[in-house]
């Protein structure tokens, strides 16, 4: 799911080099005067934030500021980490979904990064600060994603948050199925849930069989360079991009995200990789989760989540907007995502839903935007949390985040600021108070022109 | 009290199996009432009789065999009304057999949605959970895609819905075409405009119905001659050509509002406006011309990137600052239905009077649709159109406890309630 | 068909390589083949400038040049007076000498899945030599230009084609040809078939296991030849065979980079590869990626359409930010690239008509590209890139008698090109009479091929008369007619009514011609638009 955004930046004018971020990186930044909701440790009301480099060195109150340190009074706004959107599909070039085939393991959203996707930029408006985008549900195994921090006006490089694990995007249900695709075309097998695991199975099977002739052709190698074995020397196997990756599955190399509605497909997926020893992490959407939501706490498998997107399709009609409550009130790891690019701006507005629908405490709505996806994507030790030592990633806003009039006011990705609604502002109406002179005075001219050649 | 108690237990008990709840007289007494109308009423009562408001105050005298509902520490409210939706009309997006929203063809303007609106769908009972009481019903699709409907959000049937069989026919106005969508590299743009095109041929369109009826009236006048065919198309314009009929409009581009407006005038409609997207741009031009809007879901971006990230919302702000008449609506998907008060809450986010939006919410869309004799605010006479809850309507962590259409309990279990039931009882393993 | 004469007008900021019009040029055989231009200025680019000299020309080559050479006495003598010979120009690479085969799309095959590689866009072995169109109309119009060699490659799809070096003096393109298929064709873009690759990112994954696949194939085949005994042999694969062919010859890989991020995945793809490669710069973006480019010793191939590509911000931010910065930022792209010293010559892919192409140099020009780094980029560079340097490049004995003789200075609005030499032959340039100010400026009639966005193909069968279009549109879901479409200045509109699948669609198309190609955008309804490019079907 797509939408088209498109927005005018802070500067008309600015090439693109001068993209980056409104405050220079001073030795230290100082954020004072805040209702710092730290997650792991309390809110602190009127708390500070010390920031050094790229890291929180300090979180408390009354810090002082070192000598080279920016300050930013807060004036009482709150804080909170980064928002983290474990399912997105942005800054991607290109199809989302490569369609043509039904396992495509090996192919890599990294390939196709688009660091100047202005979705970028929206993300951060909406206190965004990381995001886990990847290849779409088109397949039963659609291909590689990876996690992206927002540092916006950087090189593809600079977005990917290293460190992260690599990720492998699964599809289970009427998605890999194409039952809702309409107009001409060939039908593409599966059709059916039991096909869409069977093909999954296959492909697992030829990736044994692949892993297995390599073993055998690396020990004919080792035996023949120790002087054992018969010569001449094997040809090896053909390398298959495709078959490597799935062999990358099965090693657990990857974690494993599966798009999955319904419960009873969840439950056998989960067997399914219990039998192959596949590092299944967490499922995506997952909208009837809460039926089985004993049965994820105890394979220890995750579930990213709508807040309350439903009846698109029949799969996702067995739901309801409670079910994220549901699942966390018995012990599920759940996070918020918004697998659209326009939403992702206004997740903290979802994750005050689950307050009302199920009964989640304000702290438990906040973790699904924050700790829980960063838990989910490997990256608790770097962000998720205020925590003297953890990345600068923070979110500032007028209000308590779920608070329905509260507007996001400024975002940092690794103690940079990237977002700052007032200058944003600011700029806007130098802009368009600089085009309505330049209009006034061409029309002034053109008057003038007029005037003179009667 | 302790029987009043007892007969709001055994009353809500039988409500569990009923859409709706038959009481001639309920008495709310002790909460906050929101009148909209006029001023707060700190610990106020309400007495609704025979589907009514019968009585409104600080000490309303207790009814023999009312219903009495205790609503110390909570809010009341008039009923919300959607300004614009596709309730009854889509049940599930994917499933086209569940799908009444669009007819085939250009012109449909003498399609009737109220024909095809289930009263029993899904998206009724999950939408009026945040207190929406009424919406706006409406077909979508081609340039005349049809007459909507409005109705009120429970009943056995449709003609227990009804507000309005046809509350206004529509116009769908062409889009001037985007900017080159991502990832496409960019090219020229044509100079031809053909935007004005496309409005020639919707004029056209308009004046062969006004030929017919003259025909048609001609003939009616001389015995003599042959009445044109009939045809249902033209006939359906008619109360639109005369103006009694609104007719709602949806355009999008500043460009394109203008050029609306014009259109409107010189046709000589009784208009209202859909979307908007850049009316900010053209607000005084709008407010002038004495033409409402409809704010669209704000479940997007701006219609074109210098509008700004936040132009949608902008956009709501500065009609309603240069005295647009403006009303709030859920938009094209039902299974969002009960959103309307989020996108309300996010207008005021970012400037809109709080007070504008509750009144976005109930006179304004209750004066567009002519309904304001009966619906739109807490008063004595009016349809018992309320609801009960326990903090800000606009607060999505404000839990509605009590939904009153035409003065009847509504029953708030719908199938969320009744999968949240069901999957709360299943035993810890 | 009789031949029309086409008035072009000159816009006064535009820096024209002529004043034209419809050249009428015809290669003068002269009995010997020998000729001497007298007395005219010499650009040798070999050396500094001769005010007044002769350069002779015999059997295709330049036998002498200089100040006070003796006139052969067989030659035919051009008086060189006011006039300044410079070498004829060298498109690096374009594909409009193509004459591509006519193909109907059959519809079914989206039913039945039955996707060729072609239609995958996988074509290793469609080569320029087969489908080139030397013929006379053809390079008339690179000659008015000034360009007298060319590179030309497929560049359709994502292993696009096998390209060949021609000298455009004869439509006979054996006498043509200098270098036969001297380099491969990547490109990135999916066809848009459900068809693997389908997406960018399978594309690449692809190009990935191609190469794998063929130096593999390379490996077994060896293998076999080596040892027949107990080795198991490979099955024929033609694209393999192509792939690795290339590599081993230590041939070029030419990637077709429609922005700067096909840039930095192109440079990753040929350092694992470890190949030979040009970047054809299509996206005008190759000046944001110098430190790279530098480090992979890169070569560049200049497109100068200056469009920004869709991914780029400028595209993202709306139609004034984008036009902006194809006019101040893109046309930097070139003078940027000579600043930084990175090697490039110029392109004309995105330009597909010489005048076009030309023009775009211009604006390079303007925009801050030194003028000789231009003339360079048109002439020594790309000899240099195509190992013909001491074939091409500039005017010295020995070299082939590529030049042209023009009034005024290279590249400048002034300068009006009488005659041209390639391989030898002698061009003259007629002047025609430029036609008043008519209505319509263009006849759009023949047949045209429309791209729309998204992938869909059209091809269209235009009747104009005077200013009323009329004609028929083939689509995949059928043929459907048209009327009352109208043609003004260079302005194109018509509408179609069309059914498919029970719904109709009313499709307003508005387009402005520039020679032989057209951009436009197609409006359905108030659904939205489309953009929408044309190429004329000769």
């Amino acid at each position: 799911m797509k939408s088209r955004m498109t927005i005018l930046l802070a500067a008309l004018l600015i090439a693109p080099a001068a993209l980056s971020p409104a405050r220079p990186t001073a030795k230290g930044l100082l954020l004072k005067n805040g209702n710092v909701l730290t997650i792991s440790g309390g809110t602190i009301a009127g708390g500070d934030i010390l920031i050094e480099g790229k890291t929180i060195a300090r979180v408390g109150k009354n810090i002082a500021p070192g000598p080279a340190t920016d300050v930013i009074d807060l004036k009482g706004k709150w804080v909170m980490p980064g928002i983290i959107d474990s399912h997105s599909h942005i800054a991607i070039e290109g199809n989302v979904n490569e369609m043509g085939d039904l396992i495509t393991a090996e192919v890599d959203v990294k390939d196709v990064l688009n660091p100047e996707d202005i979705n970028i930029f929206y993300a951060l408006t909406g206190g965004v600060t990381s995001i886990h985008t990847m290849h779409g549900s088109a397949n039963p195994i659609g291909g590689r994603g990876i996690v992206l921090k927002l540092r916006w006006g950087g090189s593809a490089k600079d977005l990917i948050f290293e460190g992260a694990p690599t990720t492998s995007k699964w599809a289970l249900g009427e998605n890999p199925k194409q039952s809702n695709m309409t107009g001409p075309g060939r039908a593409r097998y599966p059709k059916t849930r039991m096909g869409v695991e069977a093909a999954i199975r296959k492909e697992f099977e030829d990736a044994k069989q692949y892993m297995r002739e390599w073993d055998d052709y690396n020990r004919k190698l080792k035996d023949s360079r120790a002087g054992k074995g018969k010569k001449p020397l094997p040809l090896p196997p053909k390398k298959d991009y495709r078959l490597e990756a799935v062999a990358d599955i099965l090693r657990s190399k990857d974690w494993v995200r599966c798009h999955a509605y319904q419960s009873e497909e969840m439950l056998s997926i989960m067997r399914l990789c219990k039998e192959y020893g596949v590092k299944l992490v967490c499922f995506e959407h997952g909208l009837e989760g809460y039926r089985i939501a004993d049965e994820l706490v105890q394979y220890g498998v995750a579930v990213s989540t709508f807040a309350d997107s439903w009846a698109y399709k029949w799969e996702a009609f067995g739901t309801l907007p409670h079910s994220a409550a549901l699942m966390a009130k018995r012990g599920v790891l759940v996070a918020i995502n918004s697998d659209d690019a326009e939403r992702m701006r206004r997740l903290f507005n979802d994750a005050a839903k689950t307050v009302r629908f199920g009964g989640l405490t304000e702290l438990e709505a906040l973790k699904t935007l924050t700790i829980n996806p960063a838990i989910i994507l490997g990256i608790e030790k770097y962000t998720g949390t205020i925590e003297t030592g953890k990345d600068a990633d923070l979110a500032v806003f007028s209000r308590h985040p779920l608070d329905p009039y509260t507007v996001c006011e400024m975002t940092l990705v690794d103690g940079k600021v990237y977002f700052d609604r007032a200058k944003y502002l600011d700029d806007r109406i130098k802009a368009e108070t600089e085009k309505k002179k330049k209009e006034e005075d061409a029309k002034k001219a053109k008057d003038k022109k007029i005037g003179a050649e009667e | 009290m302790r029987k009043c108690t007892i007969l709001l237990i055994g009353l809500f008990g039988i409500g569990l199996f009923a859409s709706a709840q038959t009481s001639p007289k309920i008495l709310i007494k002790s909460g906050t009432i929101i009148p909209v109308s006029g001023p707060i009423l700190e610990c106020g009562s309400l007495l609704v009789e025979n589907g009514k408001i019968a009585a409104m105050g600080k000490d309303v005298p207790a009814a023999d065999g009312a219903l009495v509902i205790d609503a110390t520490g909570l809010y009341v409210y008039p009923g919300f009304i959607d300004g614009f939706s596709h309730f009854g009309l889509a049940e599930i997006g994917a499933v086209a057999g569940t799908v009444d929203v669009r007819e085939m063809g250009k012109e449909n303007p003498e399609v009737r949605t109220a024909w095809a609106i289930n009263p029993h769908s899904v998206h009724f009972g999950t939408s009026r959970i945040n207190g929406t009481t009424a919406a706006l019903v409406a077909p979508q699709g081609g340039t005349f895609p049809g007459l909507t409907a409005l109705v009120k959000m429970d009943g056995w049937t449709f003609p227990e819905m009804q507000v309005k069989e046809v509350a206004t026919s529509m116009i769908n106005f062409p889009i001037t075409p985007r900017p080159p969508a991502e990832g496409v590299s960019a090219q020229q743009e044509t100079k031809v405009d053909v935007t004005s095109q496309l409005v020639e041929k919707i004029k056209d369109y308009l004046n062969e119905a006004r030929r017919y009826l003259k025909l048609k009236k001609t003939a009616a006048e001389n015995p003599g001659l042959r009445p044109p065919p009939p045809d249902p198309k033209y006939e359906a314009l008619a109360p639109v050509l005369d103006g009694t009929l609104p007719v709602i409009i949806s355009v999008e581009k500043a460009k394109d509002i203008e050029l609306a407006i014009r259109f409107v005038q010189e046709q000589k409609l009784k208009a209202i406006f859909r979307g908007c997207a850049q009316g900010f741009k053209v607000a005084d031009k709008i407010k002038a011309a004495g033409i409402p809007v409809i704010i669209d879901s704000l479940y997007v971006g701006p219609s074109e990137p210098e509008d700004g990230y936040d132009a949608p919302y902008r956009n709501v702000v500065e009609l309603a600052k240069a005295g647009v008449t403006i009303c709030f609506s859920s938009g094209e998907d039902p299974a969002l239905g009960k959103d309307l008060t989020y996108h309300a809450a996010k207008a005021v986010a970012f400037g809109l009077d709080r007070n504008e939006a509750i009144k976005a919410l109930t006179i304004n869309p209750a004066r567009i649709f002519g309904v304001e004799s009966r619906m739109g605010t807490i008063e004595i006479g009016k349809d018992a159109d309320l609801f009960i809850t326990t903090g800000d309507p606009l607060d999505a962590k404000s839990d509605v406890k009590h939904l009153f259409i035409n003065g009847r309990h509504t029953d708030m279990v719908n199938w969320w309630e009744s999968l949240y039931k069901k999957w709360t009882s299943r035993p810890i393993k | 068909m009789p031949r029309k004469i086409l008035k072009q007008t000159v816009p006064g900021v535009c820096l024209f390589l002529l004043i034209s019009l419809q050249a009428q040029l015809s290669p003068q055989e002269s009995l010997h083949r020998v000729w001497a231009v007298k007395d005219c200025r010499i650009l040798s680019l070999s050396g500094p400038a001769v005010e007044k000299g002769s350069i002779i020309i015999r059997n295709g080559l330049i036998e002498a040049v200089g100040p006070n050479i003796p006139i052969p006495p067989d030659a035919e003598v051009i008086d060189g007076a006011k006039l300044t010979a410079w070498p004829g120009f060298t498109d690096a690479l374009g594909q409009s000498l193509l004459k591509w085969p006519e193909e109907k799309f059959d519809a079914a095959k989206i039913y039945s899945g039955d996707f060729t590689d072609k239609d995958k866009g996988i074509t290793p072995e469609l080569k320029a030599f087969d489908l080139v169109n030397l013929g006379k109309a053809a390079i008339e119009k690179y000659h008015t230009h000034g360009i007298t060699a060319a590179e030309v490659l497929p560049d359709k799809g994502v292993l696009t084609g096998q390209a060949s070096f021609f000298s455009l003096g004869a439509p006979d393109k054996n006498k043509a040809l200098l270098l036969k298929e001297n380099a491969f064709g990547i490109g990135f873009s999916p066809a848009g078939f459900l068809v693997y690759p389908n997406s960018l990112m399978g594309v690449v994954a692809y190009l990935r296991q191609a190469f794998s696949d063929a130096s593999y194939h390379a490996l077994a085949k060896s293998r076999w030849q080596k040892e027949m005994r107990g080795s198991e042999r490979p099955d024929y694969n033609g694209q393999q065979e192509i792939l690795a062919g290339y590599a081993a010859s230590k041939k070029s890989f030419i990637f077709l980079c429609r922005n700067q991020h096909d840039i930095r995945r192109a440079l990753s793809l040929a350092d694992d590869w470890k190949i030979d490669f040009f970047i054809a710069d299509l996206g005008s973006e190759a000046s944001l990626v110098i430190p790279e480019l530098k480090k992979s010793k890169a070569k560049v191939l200049c497109t100068v359409a200056f469009k920004a590509p869709g991914t780029s911000l400028y595209s993202q931010l709306g139609k004034e930010q984008r036009e902006k910065a194809e006019k101040d930022i893109y046309p930097k792209n070139p003078a940027r690239l000579a600043e930084a010293g990175i090697p490039f010559a110029f392109s004309s892919l995105g330009t597909d008509d010489p005048k076009s192409f030309i023009e775009g140099i211009q604006k390079a020009v303007e925009a801050g590209l030194p003028r000789e780094k231009a003339l360079d980029a048109l002439t020594g560079a790309p000899a240099l890139f195509f190992g013909l340097d001491k074939a091409l490049g500039t005017i010295e004995p020995g070299k082939i008698a590529n030049l042209v003789l023009a009034t005024g200075d290279p590249l400048t609005k002034d300068a009006k090109t009488r005659y041209v030499f390639a391989d030898g032959q002698k061009f003259e340039l007629k002047e025609a009479k430029a036609k008043e100010g008519e209505k319509p400026a263009v006849n759009v009639s023949g047949k045209w091929e429309l791209s729309v966005e998204g992938g869909l193909k059209l091809t269209v069968e235009f009747m104009q008369e005077e200013g009323a279009l009329s004609g028929k549109m083939t689509t995949p879901f059928g043929a459907f007619d048209f009327t009352g479409g109208t043609v003004s200045g260079k302005e194109v509109y018509f509408e179609m009514n069309i059914t498919v699948g029970g719904q109709q669609l009313d499709l307003y198309f508005s387009a402005t011609v520039e020679g032989d190609t057209m951009r436009g955008s197609v409006v359905q309804g108030t659904q939205g638009s489309a953009e929408f490019t044309g190429k004329r079907i000769p």
